[in-house]
Parts: C-alpha cells; structure tokens; sequence
C-alpha cells in the first residue's frame, strides 16, 4: 500500500481542513461550484479558491428549513445540489468568506438567490459575499466577447473585495502552476487508462476532489509524490469501466462498483478526470488565455449543440477502452436524461456494453450493488 | 370547479377558443402550403414573428393542448420508449413530432426552425431534440427571463417594469442578447424570405403596451366591483390572447374582454354563487380542483391569480426609437415571482387570505412569512387535486380563522 495513497484517503477524509487551516492563518477562502471555473484568477488575487461539494446521501436539514421553502416550486433540484449548499448554509463551513455561482444548470444557479435570501431566513450561516460569474451556454464570436466580459468583472470584483490589483505577474504564476498541476493529473490519469490499470476510481476522485480543497502548490506537491510512487502500485486486473451521467462528488459509487471487482477507468462528470484536462493556453496575455478557456469549456456539462457534447464524450470514452459504460443519472438531473439515450446509441455503435440507471436516489446501495454486480458479471471478457 | 352552481362564463371565452382554433388551422394550413412557421418558447420571440408576418407555435400553450386532451401520459410512454425517463411536461411537444398519431389537431407541421431557449438545461436539449427530429435548424439564444438576475428585483420592482426596465437589466446580458437576436433574426429572414421591418415591430410594441392597458381595466374592475366578475377560470382562458400579443386580433379580443366584465360590473352580476371569502390564488397553475369544494363548504371564492398582474408586466416603453432594444431587455426580465409581489395582488383584488401551491414542508415559505407579515391569513396545499389530504388542510385553515 502506497503510504501517499493513505495520506490522499486521510486528507479527503478531512476535505476542508487545508481551507480551514489557511482561514486560521489568515487567510481569505472564495468558494465555487463547478469545474469550469478561472480558479487561477482567485489565486491570484491571494485567495484560496474551495470547490464547494458534499454527500448527496447525507441529510440537510438546513436546505429543508431555510432554502428549499423559498425555491420556485418549478426548479428541480438533485441532491448533489444541496450537498453543495448545506455545509455553507448550515454555517459548517464557517472559513467561507466569498461565495461564486456559475450560470450552470438551474438548481446551481438558483443557489445565487439561495444564498442570498438564506440569512433573512434566518439560516446560520455567516456573512459571505456573493458573486454571479456569468457564462453563455451558446458558442460563438459575440459569446466569447461577453464571457471574457464576465472574466473581466470577476477579475475587478477580486480587485475590490482584496483591495489589490491582481497583476499579470502574479496571474502568468497562478496559470503556470494549475497548468503545471493539470500535466500531474494527466499523467496520474494514464495510470488508470493503461492496461491493466494501476489506480483504482476511488483513489482517482479523492485526487481529484482535493484539487479544488488544497492550495495549488500543495496538491501538486502531493500528486507528484503519487506519481513517484507510481511503480510500488499493484495493476489491478477485472472489468474496466466507465461512468457516465450526473456528478458525484463523493466516491460512494466508485466504492461500490471497485468492491465488485471493477475498475473505473474513466469518467466524463465535473468531479473526475475533466479535472485534469484543457490547460489554459499560453498567449501573449494571460488573461486573454483564462478567458479562451473559460469560453471554450462547458459549464454544469450544459454544451450546444449536442453533437460537439457527444463528440467530446465519446473520445474520452474511447480513450479509457473500458469493457462496459455505467450510464448513473440520479433523481433530478434534468440534463443527463436529454443526452442519454444518443450516449447509448454511439456505445452500441461502438461495441461497448451499457447499463443505463435513471432516476437515482442514494439509498438503494443494497439493490444497486445487487445489480450492478449482475452486470460485471453478464459482460464479456477482455480479449 | 365543481360547485353547487357553475358561474357564468363570460361569452368572450367562447369567442378566445374559436379564434385559438382558426388561427392554428391557419397556421397549419398556410404552413402545408409551404409557408415557414416558427416554433418557439413562451415569451420570447411572439412579437418578433408577429412583426415578421411568421406563424409561430408556442410551445407551452401546445404541451397545455395535449393535457387537455388528456394525452400527457401517451405521450409520457412515448418519450420513455425514446429513453427521456420522465414526466416532462416540457417535452410533450417533441413526443408529439416522435410520434404523431395522436398528436391534437392532426400534429405539426414541419417547421422553418425551432428557437431553442437556455431556460433551463432541459429545455435547451429539448429544443434542439425537436428540432433534430423534424429535420430543421435548432437557433439558440442565451439567457431569458428564467436567469437568476445578478441583482435581485427589489420591493416594489413591478412599477418599474414599464418606464424604468433598464434599471432591472443586466447591461451585457442585454446587449450580447441583442447581438443574438439581430443573428437569429438575419438567419431566420434567410430561411423564410422575410424581412422584418422597424416600423412594424413598433407598431406592434405600441399595441401590446395598450392591450396591456386593457387588461389593466379588468385587473381594475375586478378589485373595484363589490363581487368578483370574472371567474378564475375565466381568467386564465382570457390570458390565451397574450400569446398573440401585438396583433390586432389580440386587440379585439381584450377590447371585448374588458366590456363584457364592465357590463358585468355595472350590471352588478358576480362570477361566483357565494363570496364569503375573497381569497388569491398564488400559483401559475390552472383552477384548481378543489375550488368547487372552497365554494361549497365555506362559500369562498378564488378572485384572482399572478396571471393580472403578470400581463401588465409585458407593457414597455421604447426609448431611443429602439423598439428591438426595449423588446430584448423584456425578454431578459419579465416578472419575479416574489413573495411582495403576490402579497400586493392579493391586497390590490382585497382578498381576506391566500391559497399557495407548494411542496409540504413543515417550514413556512417566504410567501407564507409574507402573507403573516402582512395580515393575509394563508394556507398552502400540496396540489391542485381535490383530495381528501387538501380538504383536510382547508378545513382546519378555516377552523382557525373561525
């Protein structure tokens, strides 16, 4: 057992305690929820940025009683959603000073208001400062000029709250390092994509979670020290699979699908692999490279038109050759329904076996291991 | 509503449905004849098409037609066979392209396009689905009225909307929207053979702005008159011309509207049998079921719902000679279902409490901390059903304002 491997599972255990250690120092925390977000802006400004997320199967109580009554009776609103919410709103995550919501799906941008209206309500929470970071969902020229925009007022709304310029200097060292940190998970992503793989899917996504917990240079520090030990990993022989569908933020699913035998081997959600991809560009000015990423990438994998999405997946898919694609689309998620069923036209194309489940709820892990666990079984063997 | 006694439609209603329904053979005529029609969302592009002389079909009231007819769990099974696991009542149009058989009206036609929306994730696939499966162009715009306003609408915003609506507008959601839409409207003239012209879109923004005006007349005579002259059923089947706004059928059909519920007033004729209660009813839904119950057991009456007072939030005055300009700004920002809101149509149409639709909870909603703030008791149910559950929950309501 790789000891870096311990201290990955010991520190995911504790997600916020980096964040909280560099509150205790001082320091300033601005929360995000997605995976396309300018993090290297906020380090810039000498923030440290903290994906929010959380376990969907956990209770929260505080959503029930200061959110959720107030929310449009018309907005669904899957679990990973309050998960986000509740640790801020509950006041858990007290070292939050500044809170992003993107324009993503509409339960993640409905939190804006959420977390607008929640102190009125009376939620516990502490006072953060809100900010709206806007993005089109829709490709072209008048787009990317607006989202560069929507950088730009980030960037000056960074300035405000920190009292500072965030300078092209400091910005070209934020890319350099997340960029620096982006190449680390590639190649940690190779040990999964190689056959046999070397690094289990549980072990992947804690990774990966802490990327958006851990100040840069730290993660980076510990990703390294996973790749050097790269060799002392034992291959991992069974079923290679992929998973597709909603985010998973914590690697309650991963757990199931590897004690049957499995490897994920791959994944396209916000909290996996696209972590490591799309470094920013390296152009003349790095604001101008943040932005062209920024425009370039989905947000809330909301992406149009539908064949770019699927084009972009199905790569990703062929590129981890998994034995099998596990198609998870929990309660609520209004996006992942719409895309499903052209997913499993091009596996079939492909020759990839499927299993599709929709609708679900985290607390069926009994009949979900039970069949699941059918599945690995029914596929054929790797030649 | 089942109630000891059914109140008086108002005869307009009847002349609403028959113009819905020569309009759309119309429409299905002209677009068999290879004329190009539009498919569109709700409060989006209706002006603009109407300017353009472009049948257009709005999707909601379509997916309203297919419940109505009581084919919404057809067509569920339709778009589960597809694989969209549901209900979706968004998507009850595309199941109806998928599959058309029991399509109301015959089906649709094929459209030039479909003007897809990023109201939501859902919609923007589903838009694009449709458009897929009729074989024509998906055209996009970003952002609408559904997108989170970076600065929340503030007390009183509702008297803004008119004359002050660029200061509930986000500048560069307004200006990239404009960009879109002059896009959209280069492609669509290209598709069509179209050409929009500037004098008529102004045309047509003066005459939604006075047809706004006319249903503020009812909206008033209806809070004025000692008992409620248009039922709530009434006025839902009357807000069916706001999707043809702008047009001078629309025009007709308000005018006559407003001089019926004026004869009505003066005539001293009530829509309801018993009016013990005045209550708003705060949901965007249809008459509820168990209205005829709330009549019969304690003689209270629903007067009114959002929908007044969401017309005359379509109203907007151009500035500049820019009639596109304030257009698109409507389009980012219609009206915000906030508590104050409701709370100020309730009290406008003097209503004694309100009824709230809304997920059962054992917290109080902001419109219920509103309505208590306010002195409007309020009651929420779960639903719109007539269950024994909602009978239940109105009756101990009633038990304690005694």
């Amino acid at each position: 057992m790789s000891g870096v491997l311990d201290e990955v599972r010991r520190r995911h255990d504790r997600r916020d305690e980096s964040a909280r250690e560099w509150r205790a120092a001082g320091g300033n925390v601005l929360a995000y929820m997605c995976d396309n977000f300018p993090e290297e802006l906020v380090a810039a400004a000498g923030l440290l940025p903290f994906r929010l997320g959380g376990d969907p199967g956990a209770p929260a109580p505080h959503v029930a009683r200061y959110v959720a009554p107030d929310r449009h009776p018309m907005v669904r609103v899957p679990r990973f959603v309050d998960a986000m919410l509740e640790p801020v709103v509950s006041g858990a995550q007290g070292f939050v000073d500044y809170v992003v919501v993107p324009h993503g799906r509409r339960a993640v941008e409905a939190c804006y208001e959420s977390l607008s209206r929640a102190p009125a309500a009376g939620a516990p929470m502490p006072e953060v400062r809100l900010f709206y970071l806007d993005k089109s969902h829709v490709p072209g020229y008048s787009e990317s000029v607006f989202d560069h925009h929507c950088l730009l007022a980030f960037k000056a709304q960074l300035e405000e709250w920190c009292a500072a310029p965030v300078t092209d200097d400091a910005l070209a060292d934020a890319i350099t390092q997340a960029n620096h940190g982006r190449s680390l998970l590639a190649r940690l992503n190779r040990l999964r994509t190689c056959n046999p793989p070397r690094l289990s899917g549980t072990d992947a996504a804690m990774v990966y979670a802490l990327a958006g917990a851990m100040p840069r240079a730290a993660h980076n520090d510990l990703v390294q020290r996973l790749l050097d030990d790269a060799a002392s990993l034992p291959v991992r022989p069974g079923r290679r699979i992929y998973l597709a569908g909603s985010p998973h933020p914590t690697p309650r699913l991963y757990r199931l699908v590897e004690s049957l035998g499995a490897t994920i081997v791959g994944e396209d959600h916000c909290w996996g692999a696209r972590i490591a991809g799309c470094p920013v560009p390296v152009t003349p000015s790095p604001m101008e490279g943040l932005a062209d990423r920024y425009h370039q990438r989905p947000v809330c994998s909301i992406e149009f038109p539908l064949d770019r999405a699927l084009e972009r997946w199905q790569a990703s898919v062929r590129l981890a050759r998994p034995d099998g694609v596990l198609v998870y689309v929990v309660d609520g998620d209004e996006l992942h329904i719409w895309d499903t069923p052209d997913r499993l036209e091009r596996l079939a194309q492909d020759g990839v076996p499927s299993l599709h489940l929709a609708r679900q709820r985290p607390a069926d892990d009994v009949k979900l291991r039970d069949r699941i666990g059918a599945w690995l079984n029914g596929l054929p063997t790797s030649p | 509503m089942t109630a000891t006694q059914d109140p008086p439609r108002l005869g307009v209603v009847a002349r609403v449905r028959d113009h819905q329904r020569a309009w759309l053979e119309e429409t299905r005529r002209r677009a068999l004849e290879g004329e190009g029609f539009a498919i569109c969302n709700a409060d989006e592009f209706e002006e603009l098409f109407n300017a353009l002389d472009i049948p257009v079909l709005v999707i909601n009231p379509w997916n309203f037609l297919i419940v109505a007819q009581g084919k919404a769990a057809h067509f569920g099974r339709v778009l589960e066979a597809r694989g969209y696991t549901g209900p979706h009542f968004f998507a009850l149009g595309l199941a109806s392209t998928i599959a058309p058989e029991q399509a109301p009206r015959g089906g649709l036609p094929t459209p030039a396009f479909v003007l897809g929306t990023t109201r939501s994730e859902a919609e923007l696939r589903v838009t694009e689905l449709w458009a897929r499966e009729f074989g024509v162009p998906c055209i996009p715009i970003e952002f609408n009225l559904a997108s989170p306003a970076k600065t929340l609408p503030s007390p009183g915003w509702w008297q803004l909307t008119r004359d002050r609506w660029p200061e509930l507008t986000d500048p560069a959601r307004l200006e990239l929207r404009l960009d879109q839409v002059k896009s959209a409207l280069a492609r669509i003239e290209a598709l069509t053979g179209k050409a929009l012209s500037f004098s008529r879109l102004a045309d047509t923004m003066a005459l939604v702005n006075a047809q706004v005006d006319l249903v503020a007349e009812v909206r008033e005579l209806i809070a004025g008159a000692p008992r409620c002259p248009v039922s709530v059923r009434d006025q839902l089947s009357l807000y069916q011309p706001m999707w043809h706004r702008g047009t001078p059928a629309a025009t007709k059909l308000f005018s006559a509207y407003r001089d019926e519920v004026a004869g009505r007033v003066r005539s001293g004729v009530g829509a309801y049998p018993r009016e013990n209660h005045r209550l708003f009813y705060a949901s965007m839904r249809e008459d509820p079921s168990f209205h005829g119950f709330l009549q019969a057991e304690f003689g209270a009456a629903l007067v009114g719902t959002p929908y007044l007072a969401a017309a005359l939030t379509y109203a907007r005055t151009v500035y500049d000679d820019d009639p596109l300009r304030a257009l698109v700004a409507r389009q980012l920002f219609l009206f915000a279902q906030t508590p104050d809101w409701l709370v100020n149509e309730a009290q406008f149409l003097r209503c004694d409490g309100v009824v709230g639709v809304e997920p059962a909870s054992e917290y109080p909603s902001a419109l219920a901390r509103a309505c208590h703030a306010a002195g409007l008791p309020y009651v929420s149910v779960s639903g719109t059903g007539d269950s024994d559950a909602t009978r239940r929950r109105l009756r101990e309501h009633f038990r304690r304002r005694g």
